[in-house]
């Protein structure tokens, strides 16, 4: 059945920033558009990085791919933002 | 704010199970999303790793080594100096082949900017290799640039984004030539001292033929630097030719002793990315710039080989020198005549190097070089009393004045038209059909100025004619843009067989038609001029000549191959040799309408409506049996032959000819029944060959 709680959950999340890091080491930081049962995800103005120490050393400048779509089956890790900004 | 400040202001939390969790939860089918999200966007959406889409998955994959030039020297993967002399030839020959693989229409990034030294090219100790890598930088930039400026590329062409590359745009183009000179005398120096110190070992003599190719490098390059660094190519190709000239012949030299010493250096690597295969020796990464690739980018990408870049440079080269000859021609048809020939060619630099060598940079002078150019071009063909400096006309300068507005107005579509002709053949013909409104409306503008230039002569009682005189020569010139335009149609083969008749037949009828007594009234009214401008007294001369002897003939040659063509497609479709789509599903109306509605816009002669030609048509074979129609194509094959055959340079047309009118008597004897016709259009696009 149906948790309403859940649902509240994710639908909190909408047009927040999230972080995914998906199997093949790449990071990738948008904002959140869209789930499935899945849990395939959609993340709009998209950036990529090759990895998380490339974020943090800031070597290497990300890519901007835009509108992506991240299979559920792909994703590694998840993180949602919880600064006072967002 | 840098890229790692701004990641520093979020504070993550790791959700992964939970929000797995809550999706868990979730109907199928059913979505969380945000309301104005819909699935319009959706369809743009990119999906993470699916190999088709994902352009940052094959870099990430592949773990290229190095991430940069500085992170490669550092993990000493990248040499900067002491490089052998078989890398130098290695690194020299790699970088020809991806320059000549960007030009012919891949991206920057996926080639030339693989080599890492040219990043960076400062930082390479090595004199050689840093001096060749500033030039090809400059050289890219160069060439670049003309494309640009000529403005005849399209996007299957030529790739011109530069990815914010450095093309060493500090260092002057002098700097540079001096530098290589110094590098080319060096390294001549270098070969001879190896060459006066060898004991005969065989691993010796291999560094002797070594430096010797590096040599020949060096000066290839500073030759080749030579030819691009030039910013007003149409002076240097009219006043500095001997020169442009002389390095043309240093660079094709060298470039036979690169060839030769070719296989010496180090032979690349191949490293497959994707479906791509990639030659790679030290210094180039091939997925090094993955990441500025826009996300859906056509990532599959062949790099020539040495032998298709050697033939690419001398083909380029040999071109060149083609080039220095029609920066002399003068008038309009000869350029356009070279100029359509030239446009054969897949190459967009040289196609951009044709409208430089012809016409200057700017918009202004442009317009004055193409006037000039008009105004001979009409001096030739039907030299116009008005500009006879003996026109005895009274208002002489008011005269002039209206020409020169006449040929003011035509000059922007003549240098469009020009501009067209640096295109490739596709694109041609659809910007053709563009201009032919413009080119009509001069038809109206030259006969006014016709009638008012004759109507002044009758004024002042004086027997000189000017009907039909600027008329005739727009008149000629549409013409002939209109059959190049129905012909680029067979190149291109963009007509079923079963379309071939009409096309042949507007051919025949209306355009050459048209054009053959264009030209013979042009002819009458030469010798009237030449007459009336004679002294009273003096003996009229004997009949001349025509001008146009040769051509007229052959296009009455190409008149019965176009009639006989019409015949035979004709009769073909009547038996059924060449097959008609099923009548319910086909209009030829809509057909004919849509090959010949480009003309619509010209007056003179006015596009021949598909009833007039259907009467025609039908009146045609009625009147006359297969046999008969086989007979009148079979002897207009034989009269086209027979003139034909006077031109050496017409040879492949009387090949055709006469065989096709060995076809055609056959058919017409009626002793044979075809059952199948094979048509070879490879010869001549719109004439093919016949075979049983």
């Amino acid at each position: 059945m149906e948790d309403p709680k859940q649902n509240e959950l994710l639908k909190s999340l909408l047009n927040k920033s999230m972080k995914v890091k998906i199997t093949d080491g790449r990071v990738l930081i948008g904002i959140f558009l869209c789930t499935d049962r899945d849990s395939n995800i959609v993340l709009g103005s998209c950036k990529e990085y090759t990895s998380q120490s490339a974020i943090e050393s800031g070597s290497i400048e990300p890519r901007s791919i835009g509108l992506s779509m991240i299979p559920g089956q792909h994703i590694v890790q998840l993180f949602t933002d919880e600064s006072i900004h967002s | 704010m840098s890229a790692t400040e701004a990641y520093s202001l979020y504070s993550w939390k790791d959700k992964t199970s939970e929000f797995k969790n809550a999706c868990a939860q979730l109907n199928i089918g059913e979505l969380v999303k945000e309301p104005s999200f819909g699935l319009f966007e959706a369809m743009s959406a990119i999906e993470m790793m699916d190999p088709k889409m994902d352009a940052g998955m094959t870099q990430n994959q592949t773990q290229s080594k190095i991430k940069s030039i500085k992170a490669g020297i550092e993990n000493n993967l990248l040499k900067t100096e002491n490089f052998g002399l078989e890398e130098k030839l290695a690194i020299v020959d790699n970088t020809l082949r991806n320059l000549v693989t960007w030009l012919d229409g891949s991206s920057l990034a996926q080639t030339l900017f693989t080599n890492l030294y040219l990043h960076d090219p400062n930082i390479v100790q090595d004199f050689y290799i840093k001096n060749f890598s500033i030039a090809i930088l400059k050289i890219a930039d160069h060439m670049r640039h003309k494309i640009i400026t000529s403005a005849t590329f399209e996007e299957e062409d030529f790739q011109p984004l530069s990815y914010n590359f450095k093309f060493a745009e500090e260092i002057a183009d002098s700097t540079v030539l001096n530098n290589l000179k110094s590098a080319e005398d060096s390294s001549a120096k270098f070969y001879r001292h190896l060459k006066g110190e060898v004991k005969g070992e065989e691993k010796q003599k291999n560094e002797v033929e070594m430096a010797y190719g590096l040599w020949y490098r060096m000066r290839f390059i500073r030759s080749f630097f030579f030819l691009m660094s030039s910013n007003d190519e149409y002076q240097a190709f009219a006043n500095n030719s001997e020169e442009i000239t002389k390095h043309i012949n240093i660079c094709l030299e060298s470039l036979t002793k690169v060839k030769e010493t070719h296989e010496l250096g180090l032979q690349p690597e191949m490293i497959k990315v994707g479906k791509t295969i990639y030659p790679t020796v030290m210094g180039f990464e091939p997925t090094i710039n993955q990441r500025l690739l826009p996300p859906t980018f056509p990532r599959f990408i062949q790099i020539h080989s040495f032998a298709a870049t050697h033939e690419y440079f001398q083909v380029l080269l040999t071109k060149l020198t083609e080039l220095i000859k029609v920066s002399k021609m003068k008038t309009f048809d000869e350029i356009y005549d070279f100029g359509l020939d030239f446009s054969e060619i897949q190459s967009i630099f040289l196609r951009s190097m044709l409208q430089l060598v012809i016409l200057p940079r700017s918009m202004i002078e442009k317009v004055m070089v193409m006037k000039k150019i008009l105004l001979d071009s009409v001096l030739k063909f039907i030299s116009p009393p008005i500009l006879n400096p003996k026109c005895p006309v009274n208002n002489k300068e008011v005269c002039l004045q209206l020409v020169d507005s006449f040929l003011v107005k035509c000059t922007p579509a003549f240098v469009s038209l020009f501009q067209i002709l640096g295109h490739n053949k596709p694109r041609q013909r659809e910007k053709i059909a563009h201009v032919f409104e413009e080119f009509a409306s001069f038809q109206d503008e030259a006969d006014n100025l016709d009638s008012i230039l004759h109507s002044f002569f009758v004024q002042q009682k004086l027997s000189l004619v000017h009907y039909g005189c600027f008329g005739s020569w727009i008149l000629n010139h549409n013409l002939t843009l209109m059959s190049q335009f129905l012909i680029s149609g067979f190149e291109l083969q963009l007509f079923a067989k079963y379309e071939c008749h009409y096309i042949y037949w507007y051919l025949c009828e209306i355009i050459v038609n048209w054009q053959m007594s264009t030209l013979s009234r042009v002819d009458n009214f030469l010798l009237t001029n030449e007459i009336n401008f004679l002294p009273k007294n003096a003996k009229k001369p004997k009949k001349k000549k025509s001008v146009f002897e040769k051509e007229s003939l052959i296009k009455t040659a190409d008149r019965h191959m176009f009639s006989a063509f019409y015949q035979a497609f004709r009769a073909f479709l009547i038996e059924g040799l060449v097959k008609s789509p099923n009548p319910d599903f086909d209009c030829e109306e809509f057909r004919y309408n849509h090959r010949l509605g480009p003309f619509q816009f010209f007056t003179s002669p006015a596009v021949c409506l598909y009833n007039q030609f259907k009467d025609k048509d039908e009146y045609f074979i009625k009147a006359y049996e297969l046999n008969k129609i086989y007979g009148y194509a079979r002897d207009h094959y034989d009269m086209a032959r027979g003139i034909y055959e006077k031109y050496p340079e017409c040879a492949n047309q009387a090949k055709i000819a006469k065989n096709n009118f060995v076809v055609m008597r056959l058919l017409s004897s009626g002793l044979k029944k075809l059952e199948k016709i094979g048509l070879d259009f490879s010869e001549i696009a719109h004439f093919p060959m016949m075979r049983l």
